[in-house]
């Protein structure tokens, strides 16, 4: 009977205080509160400078691990471009992509090569020109040029700005578009023709357009990988276009001329590469090329031109056999 | 006296601290699907599992009345009364025997949480409103939200016990000797 007196007096007492407690007035019952809360109060600041922490140690931690993320991704991109380089060295010794003179290749080529081809529709003349000097144009606008009965007329100059001018035209065999060369140096085309002269279309114009073929340069030759657009820029560098990001590009490659029908042995040289960024996400390069020809000092071009082959046009039909 | 019921309250004084801080810090900030936790009432069924007698139920006024403090609207001593007459009516309290279960120390926060919350906050609301448009309008959502709690919290408690036991029992493995052999 005691222990059970015992047993419900606590209950009671706090039941009697609590009761009490729903009576206190406003000031008192805020006062407790606040207490509670003063008391509460340092161990919430060590449960929020441990959230800072903890807060801190993640990003740390992200942030940590995105850079090796990204270190990891450089390091691929650099075996992934080794291998495309070590790739395109072998495809160099394939049969469809060989470079004159490579015996492997050559051997490789088999009876493809044997069969005779016979004459080309057309052949191929290089044409040289000088450029016409500014003192040369003024005379010729003025009339100061004695073309002795020739019909050296002024509306037969063809002028351009920022064009050089040549000094051979439609009486020479050039036409609008021939590829005009320095050497094995790209310097551009031709843009307009008239009787005696014609305009040539720098390949740093804006407007310049080409098939572009990039190299890196190798031991013996250059080793050909991607191709891509040559683009004048207005500039005194030219823009490689529609290089895929997948390519391996490194400043100091060369740019060769690229197309099927090209009538030299060798492409040509459009220039080096000086600058090569692919921008996070891009599907391009952007790749900045310096023209390999001194555009300042050029004098003189040689203009690539097409004709049909006389001996094509000599040789007997199928009727006449 | 048992040599580690100074010990064990102190403890449970401790527990109740650090109830009172996570009331405040974390359970606002973690609420899973809307639940919230309500470590206060965790402190309770914990010492409701490792005291006896008198001493449960003044635990049970102290940390009603830390609720009560918390709450911060309506009058004091509204959940240190509903703590004490629930644990009272604990059948734990009347048979004197401990809970020794994990389940049934967190069928105990389970039951202490619904009953004590569901009271508390219908209490509160009624002391704005008219008692029968409260009752049609706000018992069901009041009673499911504490259920809500209530069930989260004693999954909770259950793992931290079954955590805290497995934990006892590998280290009184690695502290027993080893047993003579012949």
């Amino acid at each position: 009977m005691a222990s059970a007196s015992a047993s419900w007096k606590p209950p009671a007492v706090f039941l009697l205080i609590g009761l009490g407690l729903t009576q206190l007035p406003l000031r008192p019952s805020e006062a407790i509160r606040n207490g509670v809360f003063d008391a509460a109060r340092p161990g919430q600041l060590l449960v929020v400078a441990l959230d800072d922490r903890i807060t801190t140690w993640r990003q740390q931690r992200s942030s940590t691990s995105d850079q090796d993320r990204r270190q990891e991704l450089e390091a691929t991109q650099l075996e992934v471009r080794r291998l495309r380089l070590a790739n395109a060295r072998l495809a160099q010794r394939t049969p469809g992509r060989s470079l004159p003179g490579d015996p492997l290749a050559d051997d490789l080529a088999g009876d493809a090569t044997t069969v005779p081809l016979g004459p080309p529709l057309f052949v191929t003349d290089l044409v040289g020109t000088r450029i016409l000097g500014r003192e040369t144009i003024e005379a010729w606008q003025a009339g100061r040029i004695l073309d002795r009965g020739a019909g050296l007329a002024i509306d037969n100059l063809v002028l351009e700005p920022g064009h050089p001018t040549l000094d051979r035209g439609r009486d020479s065999g050039l036409a609008r578009g021939q590829p005009a060369y320095s050497g094995r140096r790209v310097a551009g085309r031709i843009s307009r023709v008239g009787r005696w002269t014609a305009t040539l279309q720098l390949l740093t114009n804006r407007g310049f357009r080409g098939l572009a073929r990039l190299a890196h340069p190798g031991q013996d030759h250059p080793v050909f990988t991607s191709q891509g657009m040559l683009e004048g820029t207005g500039d005194s560098l030219c823009r490689l276009t529609l290089v895929r990001e997948t390519a391996a590009v490194k400043v100091g490659d060369l740019v060769y001329t690229a197309g099927r029908d090209s009538q030299f042995p060798w492409p040509m040289l459009y220039g080096t590469v000086v600058r090569a960024e692919l921008p996070m996400e891009a599907p391009h390069w952007e790749i900045l090329v310096r023209p390999a020809m001194d555009i300042v000092r050029l004098e003189r071009v040689e203009v690539l031109t097409r004709v049909l082959n006389p001996r094509r046009v000599k040789t007997p039909g199928v009727l006449s056999q | 006296m048992n040599v580690f019921s100074p010990m064990r309250h102190l403890g449970l004084l401790a527990l109740a601290y650090v109830a009172v801080v996570a009331e405040t810090t974390l359970a606002p900030e973690w609420q899973p699907a809307g639940m919230s936790v309500r470590p206060l009432w965790i402190a309770l069924a914990i010492a409701v599992a490792v005291c006896e007698g008198g001493a449960v139920v003044v635990w049970a006024a102290v940390l009603g009345l830390l609720s009560d403090c918390l709450r911060g609207s309506g009058p004091l001593g509204l959940d240190l009364v509903l703590a004490v007459a629930v644990v009272t009516c604990l059948p734990s309290a009347w048979t004197r025997r401990r809970l020794r279960s994990a389940h049934q120390i967190a069928l105990v926060a389970l039951l202490l949480i619904v009953t004590i919350d569901s009271v508390s906050q219908q209490v509160r609301a009624g002391l704005d409103e008219s008692f029968s448009l409260l009752l049609t309008a706000s018992l069901p959502a009041i009673v499911i939200a504490s259920l809500g709690d209530a069930l989260l919290t004693s999954g909770l408690l259950l793992l931290v016990v079954w955590t805290w036991r497995a934990t006892l029992n590998s280290l009184g493995r690695l502290l027993l000797p080893t047993p003579l052999t012949s």
